[in-house]
């Protein structure tokens, strides 16, 4: 965006950055490599201040009366409930091994390596069976916002009836299926549970040139030579 | 129910006398040839001799044992209905039986063919005598047989002093 | 008595972190500058996720191994204290893969001089690596696994043994 910067190490942004947040300017290199990670409030460089176990220790909160407020709300129902159109429940979850949107994990080699494109659907066995899939197949995923192919994955882990998907993939991207129906006071979108169905494919030959290209094509899109070129 | 042996450590005075009849009884050896230090001559059971400990350890042949199903190779089964027995034969020496053993009463231990396996209180009953020797050697009678009809003899005499 | 390393189901949270890291280790520092796409991906530990658990499933180094057994030309081979895999006598005959009761051992390609061989691929306590010790176990983030050394699982069953034996001695009549 245009700002001139030069720094010669990561050490010299981040003692930039904690020098203008009293929060955590405590939090230098050496002390986190000490003792491994430094919970904030850490607000002095010292090693006498090792951070803050437990941010609201003795009752202090960030209110007027240094009160905590605790709110409720009476239980509301799922938006979109399973139907005959779309039988099973989608969820979306995290998994360990790869971040987020996967920018920078999808380029570190060993990570692609560990999992990749276009990621996976887990199913029950039983639904797998049914629906006459095996794991690794590519199928497609549907709801009334949208639709992606993934690969089966059966696993027991799953309740019959239920779906879910990590939601790190470009092309196995569960949010095309999402629900946008907003939370009433926090205003999040109903990310956790919504209708899906999913579709075997039976021309796998074809779906698996549709992943790698569409792989490329996003690849170069924003501007990675190949996976992995960078870490 | 499975039979084992179980240790009254009101009466155990530690003395290892267990130890040495074990031994004696799976090799056929007089007691001037039990050496203790002798890693081929292993006793499966162990006791405990210190100021404030006087106790013996025997596997207790449980019901439900965790030991059992860690075996991958099923080594182990239960024999003659009463007890938990290991096949020496069988075992691979994985040590996953030594390591599922809450009670530390299994041990790896060498035999004579250069294997190393998993050892425990069999029971004796590979043994010319058949019945636990280190019940019979105990001096103190501080261990018993446990089977359905002591066991219940047990039960009942506790009950009875109690009430 | 062999040394091994073994993971802990109650610790163990699936990240598949010790997959990586025995790639890695194994594979050495020219990772980070070959071409991606050449890279392959054998790890010798495997992460299982069952519907009540997840937990890693590596070479026991067992005493008596059955691969050991089966290996008709002596790839596989009991050495002072591990079971020890020499990949260049190995001539892909699979049986150590189907023998072993863990499903430890797998095969995987490697580049021979212009060639592709497909060898048994397990646990080596990472002796081959440039650290020398498992990296599995320095990398695991909740430590769930451990290298158990010579006399670990001896430590192992004397303390529990101990512990029987103060257990029966704590409740022993007279006393509280």
């Amino acid at each position: 965006m245009g700002y001139p910067m030069h720094y010669n190490n990561t050490q010299e942004i981040w003692d930039e950055m904690r020098k203008l947040s009293p929060k955590f300017t405590g939090a230098t290199y050496e002390k986190i490599d000490a003792l491994g990670g430094v919970q904030w409030p850490c607000y002095d460089e010292s090693m006498d201040d090792k951070g803050t176990m437990f941010l609201h220790e003795g009752g202090h909160f960030a209110t007027e009366d240094g009160r905590g407020n605790l709110l409720f709300t009476d239980y509301e129902p799922v938006k979109e409930e399973v139907d005959e159109e779309y039988p099973m429940s989608f969820c979306t979850v995290r998994e360990v091994g790869h971040y987020s949107a996967r920018t920078m994990t999808g380029n570190c080699r060993m990570l692609a390596k560990l999992e990749d494109e276009p990621g996976w659907v887990a199913m029950n066995p039983k639904d797998c069976e049914e629906l006459g899939v095996a794991q690794g197949d590519l199928v497609r995923v549907r709801s009334r916002r949208g639709s992606l192919i993934t690969r089966c994955l059966p696993t027991e882990r799953v309740k019959p009836g239920s779906t879910y998907m990590t939601y790190q993939w470009w092309i196995g991207a569960c949010n095309e299926l999402t629900n946008t129906a907003l939370d009433p006071k926090s205003k999040t979108p109903e990310y956790k549970y919504c209708a899906c169905r999913v579709e075997k494919l039976d021309d796998q030959a074809e779906a698996e040139a549709y992943v790698q290209t569409q792989y490329a094509l996003i690849r170069s899109k924003m501007g990675i030579e190949k996976a992995g070129a960078n870490v | 129910m499975n039979q084992f042996v179980y240790c009254d450590v009101n009466l155990c005075i530690g003395c290892g006398m267990c130890e040495r009849q074990c031994i004696m009884s799976h090799y056929d050896l007089k007691m001037t040839d039990v050496k203790l230090n002798d890693p081929l001559q292993r006793a499966r059971c162990k006791t405990y001799r210190q100021p404030e400990l006087k106790a013996a350890v025997h596997c207790k042949q449980c019901e439900n044992p965790s030991c059992m199903a860690a075996c991958p190779v099923g080594a182990i089964h239960k024999r003659d209905d009463k007890l938990i027995f290991i096949d020496e034969n069988s075992c691979i020496g994985c040590r996953e039986y030594v390591l599922a053993c809450p009670f530390g009463a299994v041990r790896m231990a060498p035999v004579a063919d250069g294997r190393v396996v998993a050892t425990k209180c069999d029971l004796c009953v590979d043994t010319k005598a058949g019945t636990p020797a280190c019940v019979k050697g105990c001096p103190k009678k501080a261990l018993t047989l446990m089977n359905d009809e002591t066991l219940k003899a047990w039960l009942l005499y506790k009950q009875e002093h109690s009430a | 008595m062999n040394r091994f390393v073994k993971g802990n189901p109650l610790f163990c949270i699936g990240c598949r972190t010790c997959m990586v890291a025995c790639v890695v280790a194994h594979r050495g520092n020219g990772i980070f500058t070959t071409d991606p796409e050449s890279e392959d991906f054998y790890p010798r530990i495997h992460v299982v996720k069952t519907k009540t658990k997840t937990m890693t499933v590596q070479c026991h180094q067992c005493e008596n191994a059955p691969c050991v057994k089966v290996c008709p030309v002596g790839a596989l081979e009991k050495g002072t204290d591990s079971i020890l895999m020499h990949e260049e006598r190995c001539i892909g005959c699979k049986q150590c893969t189907m023998v072993c009761p863990f499903g430890a051992i797998q095969m995987k390609s490697v580049a021979d001089e212009g060639t592709v061989r497909v060898v048994a691929n397990k646990c080596d306590l990472c002796a081959n690596t440039e650290e020398g010790v498992p990296a599995c176990v320095s990398h695991c983030p909740t430590d769930a696994l451990t290298f158990y050394e010579i006399d670990s699982v001896q430590n192992a069953v004397d303390k529990k043994n101990l512990q029987t034996a103060l257990n029966a001695w704590a409740v022993k009549e007279g006393q509280v």
